[in-house]
């Protein structure tokens, strides 16, 4: 590589280069930030478990209405 | 030989698997990026074009390509000996990896598809052809999105993981055909570059074992992620679990 402008352009094949590259990119970024997000929620759920009262916990989670209503 | 099956039963606990694999995710992590910021250097940058075949800066294609395409393969194999191990041992957090793996696999596919389409148009002149290595490569895509469609269609999850883990068993038919079809067909694909001695020059070695040994571990690293997820998925009702989203416990496990 010569210069920042053959970098940008690969001469000629800038678009294929880099859509290559950006496709690579976009596709393993969603999957990190996708399992990322499903261990956070299942992170919250099980906390949310564990806070509501045993017997009632799925309806506990629905119900929260502040008491000053 | 006693060490290592014992290591092999802890790993089938999950709590034991959740544990280490969080231990060893940073260190993972770590090693990806260093090599993957020195890969993509070497690739996007600092290697040379090539003139033989009038390519020139396409070839950069290549260091992504090869690693999806070979982690496409190796993946599945992966997830065949998990979902033996898991059939013959009833171990399931041996199908817990299978289930893992296959996400990460279909994306490898995908990218291997992709960016194979990307090269081929203007080194061969066409965005596809139904020629074997592609037609095959496109079956094994198939074969990862059919898993998990099958995996997802059983509410009872020991049942998808049995009908799943047979899908996986008898779909690797398909690794050897996508393999050897460079071989046995006459094809639009290049043979062997990689294991043929002199078919690659060494210029472009580099950066494509940098981008090699970046893209297996990124593998590893996010199939990790994914079975650490469907560990707490499986056991939302052990106390373990709780202890570790709630914190109350004093050992380590998040990340």
């Amino acid at each position: 590589m010569s210069s920042w402008h053959e970098f940008i352009f690969m001469g000629k094949h800038g678009a294929y280069v880099w859509s290559s590259y950006l496709m690579t990119l976009i596709v393993l970024l969603g999957l990190f930030i996708g399992f990322r997000m499903m261990l956070k929620s299942l992170k919250q759920k099980a906390q949310q478990e564990a806070k509501a009262p045993s017997g009632e916990r799925t309806k506990a989670r629905k119900l929260k209405v502040s008491p000053t209503e | 030989m006693a060490n290592a099956w014992r290591w092999f039963h802890q790993l089938g606990s999950p709590k034991y698997l959740f544990q280490k694999t969080g231990q060893w995710l940073p260190w993972i992590w770590g090693a990806t990026l260093i090599l993957l910021a020195v890969g993509l250097y070497y690739s996007l940058w600092a290697s040379p074009i090539e003139v033989r075949q009038g390519q020139g800066h396409t070839v950069r294609i290549m260091y992504v390509h090869v690693p999806a395409a070979a982690l496409s393969m190796i993946a599945y194999i992966a997830m065949a000996i998990a979902a033996t191990v898991g059939l013959v041992w009833k171990m399931k957090m041996a199908f817990a990896a299978v289930r893992s793996i296959a996400p990460v696999g279909a994306a490898m596919t995908f990218l291997a598809l992709f960016t194979g389409s990307v090269w081929g148009k203007p080194t061969w002149g066409t965005w596809w052809e139904w020629d074997a290595r592609m037609t095959s490569e496109l079956l094994l895509l198939f074969l990862y999105l059919g898993y998990i469609a099958l995996h997802a269609s059983f509410s009872d999850r020991s049942k998808a993981d049995k009908a799943g883990a047979i899908l996986a068993i008898v779909g690797v038919i398909n690794i050897p055909i996508i393999y050897l079809s460079v071989k046995w067909w006459n094809t639009l694909h290049q043979g062997y570059s990689v294991t043929e001695e002199g078919a690659l020059d060494p210029a472009f070695q580099t950066p494509l074992f940098l981008m090699l040994g970046a893209m297996y571990l990124l593998f590893a690293a996010l199939v990790i992620m994914r079975l650490r997820a469907e560990i707490i998925l499986r056991n939302q009702k052990a106390r373990w679990v709780t202890e570790w989203a709630t914190g109350q416990s004093t050992e380590r496990g998040d990340a």
